[in-house]
């Protein structure tokens, strides 16, 4: 392009074009792009704040106007506050937890012979979605520890602590039993030796009823001894209560205690698979037999990680189990970045390991670890897919966070844009101090 | 002046706390079903079971529970998940009458909605509501005719015989409280009746507590016209 022989005119308007025209035939598609898919919609979206529900979508919103009742809004309805407080708590937790994971074990992974294995481990999550992650997790929250792989490790650890008693719950199947699970059951009338024990509960449900119950046994009187029988007396079609009949089963490892006329127990025993017991060496009258209270330990529930009071956190344990691995990854290279002479001179200085981590790597790291948590903060404002997929439908509104909630009021159901619009606002406003502060650093590095 | 404007204050103020004591009784009249022990997971395992599950604890072959309230679509999801023959192996019973109403059946559906009015939309619309055009779709299950000339011989099995007969004998029927309400107080997760219901079955004796919170989301929501 040959510059303008002549001296410039003076609006410069056709030499500013010939001279730049390539540049602006390159630039222009870019330009248009930017322009139509992210300033005139940010524009839009700003100005479509200030109005309601039934505004008119054209090239502006009109109608409807409704100055800051959305902002107010925002502040006042209660789902709302709600997730500009799990925002913050997401804020303050997460980008942190995830670098300080990402530290830890990207120090720790430096020495050991299997670094590498466990490096791909440790960043394997990242290669699925947050999606799916979301539903992997969901299911491994689940409360009922048949089904739940958290609730199901807490369990088994609470097992081996404390083993729940042989049943969770009955009741008496006739006034001849007295009692409750949590007193444990007793005959009404003592009965004395050689005399027989029917001990019948019923509202077990079936999948309670311990393996290998084998059907009741009637028990037969014996000379100085006392036997009976402890069944869940149910069968289908309900049957006679307090009759031993068939297809009802008996209650094994049940322990029944002998209680002589002072109250004191005597002697104990546990059912054997057919529910019956034998007390020997019996003699006199007045004797009761006790079911103990400890038989109706109810087995562990489940904690309840995707109800209101955790999800938050469980969800961003989830997501911390994601990003750890990029986290790791980053600072690792950073790590292997810094020379060995550095933390050589520090150990020969007397320094102990901790004091070199503390003194010597996190100092040098600070970059890394800036860039890492700035990439996190910018993550976690946008964090949408894996609340949606983890929380269940009635603790929606308690995991939302402000993305989740600008979805919901424009798309989810409520259908109204223009508070959906001024969430999207705040959000913006929330996000351009992070933003600032990258591009200073960009600056700054050029 | 003045006695009129009273007036009206008073009749709107009588008006929301009979509405208030209706739905107080209407929630306490549900409290006791909805116990720990009779829902499956208790009431708060209940709350995490997303509506597919809550069919399948149902219908699988380690089943979590007895019964399950739902829609004639439950055939479908039953022939996929076991073996068992309708009427032999399951079944339906309509929900008990409340109070003294009879042959009142809620439900849900569909509403044909016509944009223009042209004749030939009218003549599609007048076939549509026709018992020889939805005995078609009956044919193939899964669907309750709302003409009364569709056969009973049209539906595929005898669980949606038993709930189509019961649509046709029904003196009224009903579409159900969301579907009847604005969007942001019956329709989105998370807020609303949604979750009003939801704060219910965990607590089951806050029936009052429930009906005022119900009082203020709909009163909010119709008057944004939300």
């Amino acid at each position: 392009m040959e510059p303008p022989i002549a001296a410039a005119p003076p609006s410069g308007e056709p030499g500013f074009l010939r001279r730049y025209a390539v540049a602006i035939g390159f630039l222009a598609p870019a330009a248009i792009l930017l322009g139509v898919m992210i300033i005139y919609p940010t524009i839009y979206t700003f100005i479509r704040s200030f109005f309601g529900r039934d505004a008119h979508e054209g090239f502006l919103p009109s109608g409807d106007f409704s100055g800051i009742d959305n902002y107010k809004a925002l502040f006042t309805t209660d789902i709302l506050v709600t997730a500009i407080k799990n925002s913050a708590i997401w804020i303050l937790v997460a980008p942190a937890a995830v670098t300080a994971f990402g530290l830890i074990f990207a120090v720790l992974t430096e020495r050991i012979p299997w670094g590498v294995g466990f490096k791909a481990i440790v960043f394997m999550p990242m290669a699925i979605s947050l999606f799916a992650t979301g539903v992997i997790w969901h299911v491994m929250y689940i409360k009922d520890p048949g089904q739940g792989a958290v609730n199901a490790a807490i369990g088994a650890v609470k097992g081996w602590v404390s083993p729940p008693g042989a049943l969770s719950s009955a009741s008496a199947s006739t006034p001849a039993l007295t009692g409750s699970p949590q007193t444990g059951y007793t005959l009404h009338k003592p009965i004395a030796a050689g005399g027989t024990a029917l001990l019948g509960l019923t509202a077990i449900p079936p999948t309670d009823v311990p393996s290998g119950a084998k059907q009741a046994a009637t028990p037969e009187p014996k000379q100085g001894a006392i036997t009976g029988v402890v069944w869940r007396d149910f069968k289908p079609g309900g049957g006679t209560p307090g009759k031993v009949e068939q297809q009802e089963l008996g209650l094994p490892g049940v322990k029944v205690s002998l209680i002589d006329q002072s109250g004191k127990s005597v002697q104990s025993a546990s059912t054997g698979d057919d529910g019956s017991f034998t007390f020997d060496n019996v003699s006199g009258s007045g004797f009761n037999v006790r079911i103990a209270k400890d038989t109706f330990a109810a087995p562990f529930g489940g904690i309840s990680w995707l109800g209101p009071k955790l999800i938050t956190p469980a969800v961003i344990i989830a997501y911390i189990w994601v990003w750890a691995g990029f986290s790791m990854v980053v600072i690792g290279a950073g790590l292997a970045a810094i020379s060995r002479e550095v933390l050589e001179a520090a150990r020969t200085d007397g320094a102990t390991e901790w004091q070199v981590f503390r003194r010597v790597t996190v100092p040098l790291l600070a970059p890394v670890l800036s860039v890492v948590f700035i990439t996190m903060l910018i993550n976690v404002l946008k964090v949408f897919d894996i609340i949606i997929s983890i929380a269940p439908g009635s603790t929606q509104s308690d995991a939302a966070v402000i993305a989740v909630q600008m979805w919901r009021q424009s798309f989810g159901g409520v259908n109204d844009f223009g508070l959906g619009s001024a969430i999207a606002v705040f959000l913006f406003l929330l996000v351009i101090p992070i933003l600032l502060l990258n591009i200073r650093r960009f600056r700054r590095e050029v | 002046m003045v006695w009129p404007l009273l007036f009206t204050k008073v009749y709107e103020y009588a008006n929301t706390v009979c509405i208030i004591a209706t739905e107080i009784k209407a929630l306490k009249t549900m409290a006791p079903l909805l116990q720990t022990g009779n829902v499956a997971g208790g009431t708060s395992g209940a709350l995490q079971t997303d509506f597919p599950t809550s069919v399948s604890n149902v219908f699988s072959k380690k089943p979590k529970a007895a019964m399950v309230i739902e829609g004639d679509f439950v055939p479908g999801v039953v022939a996929s998940k076991n073996a068992l023959k309708p009427v032999s192996g399951y079944n339906v019973f309509p929900f008990p009458a409340i109070g003294s109403a009879r042959n009142y059946v809620e439900g849900g559906g569909d509403e044909l909605m016509a944009f223009k009015d042209t004749p030939a939309i009218r003549a599609l619309v007048k076939y549509l509501a026709t018992g020889k055009a939805q005995t078609i779709w009956a044919k193939r299950g899964g669907y309750t005719a709302p003409a009364k000339t569709v056969p009973a011989s049209a539906y595929p099995d005898a669980i949606t015989r038993i709930t189509a007969s019961a649509v046709g004998r029904a003196k009224v029927f009903r579409f159900d409280l969301s579907d009847l309400q604005p969007a942001s107080f019956g329709g989105t997760v998370g807020q609303g009746e949604f979750k009003l219901f939801q704060d219910f079955l965990k607590n089951p004796g806050n029936a009052s507590g429930i009906a005022k919170q119900l009082e203020t989301a709909a009163a909010k929501a119709y008057k944004s016209g939300k």
